[in-house]
């Protein structure tokens, strides 16, 4: 299977299945857990199903390019199911076999695996999946997210495409999967990884990554003051990336490391509880549409 | 009599919860039976990653019948003049269901009352479960809970089933919107199910059908004798520790074991990455032959033998990919020596307010140079103890560490030998942070022992210093395992440093610290006292040990085997008989500092019976040969009662007195250089029939 087309059959799946198909977020992110679809909407009582892929930056795990089996950015698949269905990890093993995966023939297993995201102020309990020995998913029910309880708790289902890929057409380079017929995983995105490695860990601009930092973060609190969550997140988001930026290219001590994570904390706290206030302000819209469905 | 039988199903539980979700279930259980007067009958469990299972083949039907007392009016309200019984009693016995010619007079504090004798028929069994397995089930602990749904429910992982029946009914009631039945389900690939038990009796029958192997005896059998033959097959031995083994068997619901290979290249990493990658990565066992590794493994699949060839070409393929990353890890480190990589520690914390692991490795240079000092070590010993200490933490800045972080120590002195460090060195740093789980031994090596007693202190030191000794049952920072740690390399290296002064200089390298020594003290102490019971002393000659002077943990252990040999062998009755009667006569107040004297016979045989065992005592205690001078002690049993008999101890003159009391003194004394007697608890048994 290839790439493009495992991303086809995921989306085709989850859509069956009810989900929103949501499309990757704009502002650079470390995790699909940051786009708002899954960090805003996981918040409060409104049920949600959302599927989408996340094009995920980890400027410190980047190895220009010549590790096969690391990247400094890649692909996550989301999935957000909120409440959690009784029956997810069923739904979640029928995802596995509309990818072709022959459950009968392989070996899957829930091997325990909890999460936890500091500058998000999140957690959860779950599992890695393993497919014959092979991570391929991270399955977490979300118990925190911005400092809050989860009520309902959500199901967060993360593939890892490129791991899955690669097991799937055997490659042991992920630059050899195939994308697309003849195009291959290299060709799209190798380049990004050498240039991404030279500007994460030799050329950024320590002193003008701590000036967007604060720049940042301030922008984030004038637009919390002004009532203006949305934008105040992207802000957040961006605090973050530049604060990995700054721990890749090794400049963030210790001490440092804390107060700059703490910040990142505060902010995503308080962009969560306002949203809260904002979703509650306008009647928990999808909760009342989902009683209209039901009355129907 | 019926069959009680409970399955509740859940979400993979970690393999970790399982067993201790059993123990507990089963003692609920019992406990349970018990309250409601259901027997004490025989429980059993059985536990998968999906499946908790209690059995009690033999439930009575129904309670047992209990009586109750219970007060009606005062007599001469119940009955008229004539002794008829008045409207009262009619009512009364109306109300409790007797008749009212059974009612009985009774005097209390309060007069003469009547009373039915009310008989509470017991409940049927079903009624009674039906109450109390719901707050069974809710009420079992994990490591750690979480929520799920929309429902308020914490437990390990989601409840997805409930099995109750008691014979072929069913117990009905719901637990975090879940209702109890007779449906389980089966494995979840080969025979999903949902199946019905017609019958609790059955309910083997139907997961086996189910193709789960339940008892998780049995799936441990399994997988050992599997995992031992396919190893075989190759000329091998698999390495299989206890806790891998109860870690798969509790990861699978259908074992089935097979032998993957991998290239042999791959060979030439280092033994302990590559059991690394194998073992906590992948839960693999390894095959070695001769202590030398095999290019197999031995995975454990969860399912039957079907497309079985695809799993261990799949398996393979992964421990490849993950045995190419470690030698890619490995490989990078290289190109620089460990003591390059020192530099990088100043950015690591340590434990947050006790700075970063550069400042702990100046630490534990410094303790190491004070260890030698005080062990008068040679002076290769030192400067090999001294470098071990400033190049252990090296490692912790490599990338095989950060990808396995298990390996910390160990990788260490890999580097160290491969870099030309003394052997000695890279022993030490390779040793130092063993015994590493409960399975594991302590360093084997006198450098590495004693470096590894530096960590310990300085880690407890610090980490008590500010406050966070575990409380309850979270320890977060290791420090009950550090400081039984530290205890056993002391012990079996027979380290002669006396405590107190480790813990005190440990805490010198903290400044700001000095002050917190009774904190530390009394943590150690406390757990000092702990590990010595779980070595199996009995409590109350620990307590006699620590209730004297004492200074390394060796002497300790010592004198605790001592006391407990010799307490077992006929002359203890004679050496408690001496101290015990001079102990108890015995006013401090007349102590004084100097030698006893002795002003007629029956002081002076005294006198001279301490005078001869003294020396050897004294030679025996600075060689540690405390059991036999606990013996010589022992002679000193007729001298005493001889002397109790010849004189009264209590004297009217108050220098007679004193002197008898300096005499007594003296012989308490002695014993107390050993163990503090009066701390044990001697039962009259013990010392013979006299």
């Amino acid at each position: 299977m290839r790439f493009q087309e495992l991303i086809l059959a995921l989306d085709r799946y989850w859509a069956d299945y009810g989900c929103v198909i949501a499309q990757p977020y704009d502002v650079e992110v470390g995790a699909g857990t940051m786009h708002p679809a899954t960090f805003l909407r996981v918040l409060g009582p409104e049920p949600w199903k959302v599927a989408y892929v996340q094009f995920s930056r980890r400027p410190g795990d980047a190895r220009y390019g010549e590790n096969p089996n690391r990247l400094g950015a890649y692909y996550q698949y989301q999935v957000i199911l909120k409440p959690s269905p009784e029956d997810v990890q069923e739904v979640y093993l029928r995802s596995l076999e509309a990818l072709g995966i022959d459950l009968r023939t392989h070996d899957v297993r829930f091997v325990e695996d909890d999460w936890e995201s500091p500058t998000l102020g999140a957690w959860g309990l779950g599992w890695e999946v393993w497919l014959d020995g092979m991570e391929i998913t991270q399955f977490t029910y979300f118990q925190q997210c911005g400092g809050m309880d989860c009520r309902p708790v959500c199901a967060e289902i993360t593939y890892g495409l490129e791991r899955l890929c690669m097991y799937l057409q055997r490659k042991s380079s992920v630059f050899d999967l195939e994308w697309a017929p003849g195009i291959s995983y290299g060709e799209l995105r190798h380049r990004e990884e050498v240039e991404w490695s030279r500007y994460g860990f030799e050329r950024a601009d320590v002193q003008r990554l701590r000036t967007w930092f604060d720049a940042y973060e301030q922008e984030a609190s004038a637009a919390l003051e002004a009532g203006l969550v949305l934008p105040a997140y992207d802000y957040v988001l961006k605090c973050s990336h530049v604060f990995n930026l700054l721990d890749a290219r090794g400049a963030v001590g210790v001490q440092e490391r804390a107060s700059l994570m703490a910040r990142c904390r505060r902010l995503a706290r308080q962009v969560a509880e306002r949203y809260l206030a904002q979703r509650e302000a306008m009647g928990w819209p999808l909760l009342r549409e989902a009683a209209e469905v039901r009355g129907a | 009599m019926p069959r009680l039988l409970v399955e509740i199903g859940v979400e993979e539980m970690p393999a970790r919860f399982v067993l201790p979700a059993l123990e507990q279930l089963e003692a609920g259980l019992r406990a349970l039976l018990a309250e409601e007067g259901l027997g004490a009958g025989e429980v059993r469990t059985f536990g998968t990653p999906r499946r908790l299972v209690v059995i009690a083949p033999e439930v009575p039907e129904r309670q047992e019948d209990a009586v109750r007392e219970v007060r009606g009016p005062a007599v001469k309200v119940a009955y008229d003049v004539q002794g008829r019984p008045t409207q009262a009693a009619l009512g009364f016995a109306r109300s409790q269901g007797v008749a009212v010619d059974s009612l009985e007079r009774r005097s209390t504090e309060a007069g003469e009352y009547v009373f039915a004798r009310v008989r509470i028929p017991g409940r049927p069994t079903p009624e009674v479960l039906r109450e109390r397995l719901p707050r069974l089930i809710t009420g079992l602990s994990f490591p750690k809970t979480m929520r799920w749904g929309a429902h308020e429910l914490r437990y390990g992982r989601p409840l997805r089933w409930i099995v109750a029946m008691l014979d072929d009914q069913v117990i009905a009631f719901e637990v975090a919107g879940v209702r109890s039945g007779r449906t389980t389900r089966g494995h979840r690939v080969l025979n999903p199910g949902p199946h019905a038990i017609p019958h609790a009796a059955e309910y083997e029958r139907v997961v086996e059908e189910a193709r789960v192997v339940v008892d998780h005896r049995r799936r441990a059998a399994q997988i050992r004798e599997e995992v031992r033959r396919l190893a075989a097959e190759v000329g091998g031995e698999a390495i299989a520790p206890a806790s891998l083994l109860e870690e798969v068997t509790f990861l699978v619901e259908h074992p089935t074991p097979f032998r993957g290979a991998f290239d042999p290249d791959f060979l030439r990493l280092p033994r302990e990455i590559l059991i690394t990658v194998m073992q906590h990565h992948q839960r693999y066992f390894p095959v070695e032959r001769e202590g030398r590794l095999l290019p197999y493994f031995i995975a454990v699949r969860d399912g039957d033998e079907v497309g079985l060839e695809q799993v261990r070409e799949g398996n393979e393929w992964v421990l490849r990919a993950r045995l190419e990353d470690a030698r890619f890890f490995y490989e990078e480190d290289r190109k620089v020596p460990l003591a390059a990589r020192l530099e990088q520690l100043g950015d690591m914390v340590f434990v947050e307010r006790l700075g970063t692991v550069r400042e702990k490795v100046e630490r534990l240079r410094s303790l190491a140079a004070w260890l030698a000092a005080q062990l008068r070590l040679s002076e290769e010993e030192r400067t090999h103890l001294v470098r071990a200490a400033e190049l252990c933490k090296a490692d912790l800045a490599t990338h095989v560490v950060g990808e396995f972080p298990e390996l910390a120590g160990t990788v260490g002195g890999l580097y160290a030998r491969l870099d030309g460090e003394p052997e000695a060195v890279a022993e030490a740093i390779a040793e130092h942070l063993r015994p590493r789980t409960a399975e594991d031994t302590p360093p084997r090596s006198w450098l590495g022992a004693l470096l590894g007693i530096a960590d310990r202190a300085d880690t407890l030191a610090g980490c008590l210093g500010i406050g966070l000794a575990p409380t309850g049952s979270a320890d977060p920072y290791g420090l009950r395992r550090a400081a039984s740690s530290l205890f056993e390399i002391l012990c079996l290296h027979r380290v002669r440093i006396p405590l107190s002064a480790l813990i005190r200089r440990a805490l010198e390298g903290y400044p700001g610290l000095g002050d917190r020594l009774e904190e530390v003290w009394a943590f150690v102490l406390g757990r000092l006292r702990a590990w010595l019971l779980e070595r199996g002393y009995t409590h109350d000659a620990v307590e006699a040990v620590l209730g004297v002077p004492w200074s390394s943990v060796a002497d300790l252990v010592d004198r605790t085997e001592a006391l407990i040999r010799f307490r077992a062998t006929p002359a203890f009755a004679a050496l408690y008989e001496a101290f015990d009667r001079a102990h108890r006569i015995l006013d401090p107040a007349l102590l004084s500092d100097g030698e006893p004297v002795a002003q007629n016979e029956a002081e002076r045989d005294l006198l001279e019976a301490i005078r001869a065992v003294r020396p050897k005592v004294e030679a025996y205690v600075s060689s540690s040969r405390y059991e036999a001078a606990l013996a010589e002690l022992s002679g000193l049993r007729d001298p005493v009662a001889r002397f109790f008999d010849a004189v009264f101890v209590n004297d009217p003159d108050p220098e007679v007195r004193r002197r008898r009391h300096l005499l007594l003194g003296e012989v308490v004394r002695l014993v107390r250089g050993i163990a503090d007697l009066s701390r044990l608890a001697v039962a009259p048994g013990e010392l013979g029939a006299e």
